[in-house]
């Protein structure tokens, strides 16, 4: 007679803390069993970067300005390595961005080129090197417009706390980045959007989204 | 525990409730992931048993959310009960008639029979994992079944 399976919580369970006795026995007969052991059972697998990224992200915070602002990106994530710097007297490299697209169920990093989606949801991780604030600026027909300004943590990629929905009233979504030393000003973005610093003082990046609904 | 470690240990058995839930396609690696996700983002207590549990329960929810977005039937063949299930008959009518039993039954109710009927879990383990009383396992179970029947019913010639 054959003994009856043990259910698949069990099965789950054995999996993280070994089975006992008695499943032992039956997993040494039942190859079934012994496959969803298997295959549930921690494996040693890359971490994808979706991971990584919910880790240190909240991505249900909306703020209703950010989605007037109509700023950015849902499921796609994307990493943007900024140009070389006219000035590299820094040490620990040069900031970089990192745009992650939440659409659907799906995350992903930005691959620079593809187009976002009407609700997409972009939240931005940034490398400062060394910095220690940063002013996101949101570009409008009116100039430009800060939609996140705080400190970030200059040793270590920091995920903004904040996500952006795409709406549907932009076509294009122009984002522009200020780094800086202290607290500089949202009043900064116009000039740094012109001169395009990239000093040990200060250091602007942007990067233009196009929307394109299915 | 960090996220590498939290990933390796646990992500492969929601990704293969998922797959047992929706099928071995898309759907099932995208509700895997908001699964998981949403554990990242949660603080969840204890141990195995807690974390294990807290999953079924996550990834239940999600599956049902999805099952009555949609906008089809589910085929058949989407389900993929476990072998260990011993209610082979109503296994099947829940594989016949799931994305319709998601639209007209409440989530609860749902997730019993989804433990019950596809997992094969017994009333005392789904009433551990839904953390509440096996006389309420059973009283969602008869509803489900119920529903199951008369959408059986409903579709004989």
């Amino acid at each position: 007679m054959t003994a009856p399976h043990p259910s698949v919580l069990a099965l789950d369970l054995a999996a993280l803390k070994g089975p006992d006795a008695t499943l032992q026995r039956h997993l040494e007969t039942c190859a079934s069993c012994r496959a969803h052991v298997t295959a549930a059972s921690p494996s040693t697998e890359p971490v994808p970067t979706w991971a990584q990224t919910a880790a240190g992200s909240r991505w249900r915070l909306r703020l209703p300005w950010l989605s007037a602002a109509a700023a950015v990106v849902a499921s796609l994530v994307f990493f943007v390595t900024l140009r070389q710097p006219e000035e590299t007297t820094r040490s620990k490299g040069h900031p970089s961005f990192a745009l992650y697209i939440e659409r659907g169920h799906k995350v992903h990093l930005w691959d620079g080129r593809s187009p976002v989606h009407t609700d997409d949801r972009l939240q931005l991780k940034v490398a400062a090197a060394g910095f220690s604030y940063l002013v996101v600026g949101l570009d409008t027909p009116q100039g430009w417009r800060s939609v996140y300004e705080g400190e970030v943590d200059p040793n270590a990629a920091t995920p903004l706390p904040n996500s952006w929905r795409v709406d549907e009233k932009d076509p294009v979504v122009h984002l522009g980045f200020l780094l800086c030393h202290g607290a500089c000003k949202p009043a900064e973005l116009e000039a740094a959007a012109v001169e395009r610093p990239r000093t040990s003082q200060r250091w602007w990046s942007d990067f233009s989204l196009q929307r394109s609904d299915p | 525990m960090n996220v590498e470690d939290s990933y390796r240990r646990y992500f492969p058995l929601v990704r293969e409730r998922c797959r047992r839930l929706l099928g071995d396609g898309p759907t099932a690696a995208d509700v895997a992931q908001e699964t998981f996700v949403r554990f990242l983002q949660t603080r969840v207590t204890g141990g195995d048993d807690g974390v294990v549990r807290w999953l079924y329960r996550c990834s239940g929810n999600l599956v049902i959310d999805h099952l009555r977005r949609r906008r089809t039937t589910v085929a058949v063949d989407d389900l993929a009960p476990s072998p260990t299930s011993s209610h082979a008959e109503t296994a099947a009518l829940v594989r016949s008639f799931v994305g319709r039993l998601a639209k007209d039954l409440p989530s609860e109710v749902m997730q019993a029979g989804l433990l019950i009927h596809v997992d094969g879990l017994t009333q005392l383990e789904a009433a551990v994992v839904l953390d509440v009383t096996e006389r309420t396992v059973r009283r969602w179970l008869d509803s489900f079944g119920q529903a199951a029947a008369a959408l059986d019913e409903g579709a004989k010639p």
